[in-house]
């Protein structure tokens, strides 16, 4: 009981610190914004594709609900933490972390969770209108959205294990920033936000269902405009609960065996 | 002038020296390449595989401008950024001091000291994407090659002035590291002909963030299909931006204050 006492203390304090660091840096938060605007530009370049007629069942209004939802799934998720571990350890800023009796995942997780929840009326706002500007609003499927909720938290789970292993291997690399750009654009490609993954081959597609990319956009977003079957909703989730497990399993595992090797800088 | 080409010739040589020392750069920086670029042709591939044109412009025409949007990304990638990216934290820890002190324009210094060699495939796939459309085209004239090249220089120059302008912020606001990204964000929309787009993004992919000039005017020269007008615009256009990021940066110098200050 004091445990757990203790737990909600630990996160109160760090939620609060967190937030009031974050405040100061709003500016910086917009161009985050702005700086994750490429679904808007290949809706724009969708929309003019399906100007003369629908392409695969998506007319104006649907390609902008498609491409709204996944700039949406975007702002949600966004993760940073590859970049921040790297550093840490390359120049020896985890030492400090290691002392606090507190395992230094748990500020990571505040800081990211702390951005999403600043940005979520803007974003929401923003979305909402704009989806209704061009019409997409009547495409959603609003009974789901408490899915789409769950989805997201959960796509936001299986994308930061996975950002914090592949940050890990800077106790072995000094490359690992490197792996920012790479996950982003195979995300990007094989998760459907540039493309919906409905108007790749069909073979290729077949193969991008099992991805843990097509977990973070393409299923969230489905949720909300594809109206999925209800054995496609039950599979999506189970994935995204797979994925979750390989990827939490493979941090603990390169954090442990990585931290045997860790020696600090001079050290 | 003579005195910076020698000045050049030195940075040049000394970035090289030193990106040699981390090697395996150039496999993890080749292999993102060929992902990023990867991707980029399965969209233009998925595009088409739905429409006969994006904007008025077929398939090879499409690739001609992806060829070059890829060219002035690693533009940007090889000199830009490493020489910009350092300028925020310079003024910051007041070491910007010591490029004032140097006996040489502190914009050439500012502009020029680095160089990332590790960006050069991507350069050389853009190259080779932007060929293959024109080969595939036929579209090998002199006057269009002309036409091509110097409207390629007039995109480098005014990307060279919005990245400029973008990183002199950084003299008044401290964290201006993410202005990369804002460009970046708007530069995205440069793998697409801006006759794709609705009019009004048109209008301001034009006007106020000037892509337009940067690939679709280039690309549009290559194929032969340049509007004169456009073109005049685009010598104009780098002019202004590059006199005007010059007399941006100066301002900015005459009032810095050092660290502390």
């Amino acid at each position: 009981m004091s445990d757990l006492r203790h737990a909600v203390r630990v996160g109160r304090v760090l939620f609060a610190a967190t937030l009031s660091l974050l405040a100061e840096y709003r500016a910086e938060l917009a161009i985050w914004v702005v700086a994750g605007s490429l679904p808007l530009i290949m809706m724009f370049a969708w929309i003019g594709i399906a100007a003369d007629r629908p392409i695969a069942g998506y007319d104006a209004a649907g390609f902008a609900a498609y491409f709204l939802t996944v700039f949406y799934v975007r702002q949600m998720t966004p993760i940073w933490v590859l970049g921040v571990l790297d550093r840490a350890i390359r120049k020896g800023e985890l030492s400090p972390m290691l002392l606090r009796p507190l395992h230094p995942f748990w500020p990571h997780a505040v800081e990211h969770i702390s951005a999403v929840l600043m940005r979520v009326p803007a974003i929401t706002l923003f979305v909402a209108a704009a989806l209704w500007l061009a019409g997409g609003l009547p495409r959603l499927d609003l009974l789901h959205l408490p899915l789409f909720v769950v989805a997201i938290l959960l796509a936001w789970t299986v994308l930061f294990n996975l950002h914090y292993s592949f940050g890990l291997l800077a106790f072995w690399t000094d490359q690992a920033a490197a792996l920012q750009g790479l996950i982003y654009t195979l995300n990007m490609i094989f998760g459907g936000g540039l493309v919906p993954l409905d108007l790749f081959p069909p073979a290729l597609r077949h193969i991008l269902l099992y991805t843990p990319f097509r977990c973070v956009i393409d299923f969230p977003v489905s949720l909300l405009v594809g109206r999925p079957a209800a054995t496609d909703i039950a599979f999506g989730f189970a994935l995204q609960l797979l994925w979750i497990a390989i990827f939490v399993g493979l941090r603990r595992l390169l954090w442990r065996r990585g931290l045997q090797r860790y020696s600090a800088v001079g050290a | 002038m003579r005195r910076y080409l020698g000045l050049l010739r030195l940075f040049v040589a000394n970035s090289i020296q030193l990106e040699l020392e981390y090697r395996i750069n150039l496999l993890v920086n080749g292999f993102n390449s060929l992902v990023a670029f990867g991707a980029g042709l399965a969209v233009i591939y998925a595009m088409f595989g739905q429409a006969g044109s994006i904007g008025g412009w077929s398939f090879h025409e499409a690739l001609v401008l992806f060829g070059v949007f890829l060219m002035i990304q690693s533009y940007v990638e090889i000199l830009l950024f490493p020489n910009f990216s350092q300028l925020p934290e310079q003024i910051r820890n007041g070491s910007f001091d010591f490029v004032l002190l140097k006996p040489a324009s502190s914009q050439f210094l500012v502009s020029f000291r680095h160089l990332s060699i590790w960006q050069i495939p991507e350069l050389l796939i853009g190259l080779g994407v932007a060929l293959w459309g024109m080969v595939a085209l036929g579209a090998f004239g002199l006057v269009p090659l002309a036409a091509f090249l110097l409207l390629l220089v007039a995109a480098m120059a005014i990307v060279y002035a919005i990245c400029l302008m973008l990183a002199t912020l950084a003299f008044w606001v401290v964290k201006v590291d993410n202005m990369s990204e804002l460009f970046f964000a708007f530069f995205a929309a440069g793998r697409f002909p801006v006759t794709a787009f609705p009019a009004w993004v048109r209008l301001l992919l034009t006007f106020v963030v000037p892509i337009a000039f940067i690939t679709t005017v280039p690309a549009a020269a290559a194929i032969g299909r340049l509007d004169p007008v456009m073109a005049a615009l685009a010598v104009v256009l780098a002019i202004a931006f590059v006199a005007m990021s010059r007399w941006f940066f100066r301002y900015a110098v005459a009032s810095y204050t050092s660290a502390g200050g």
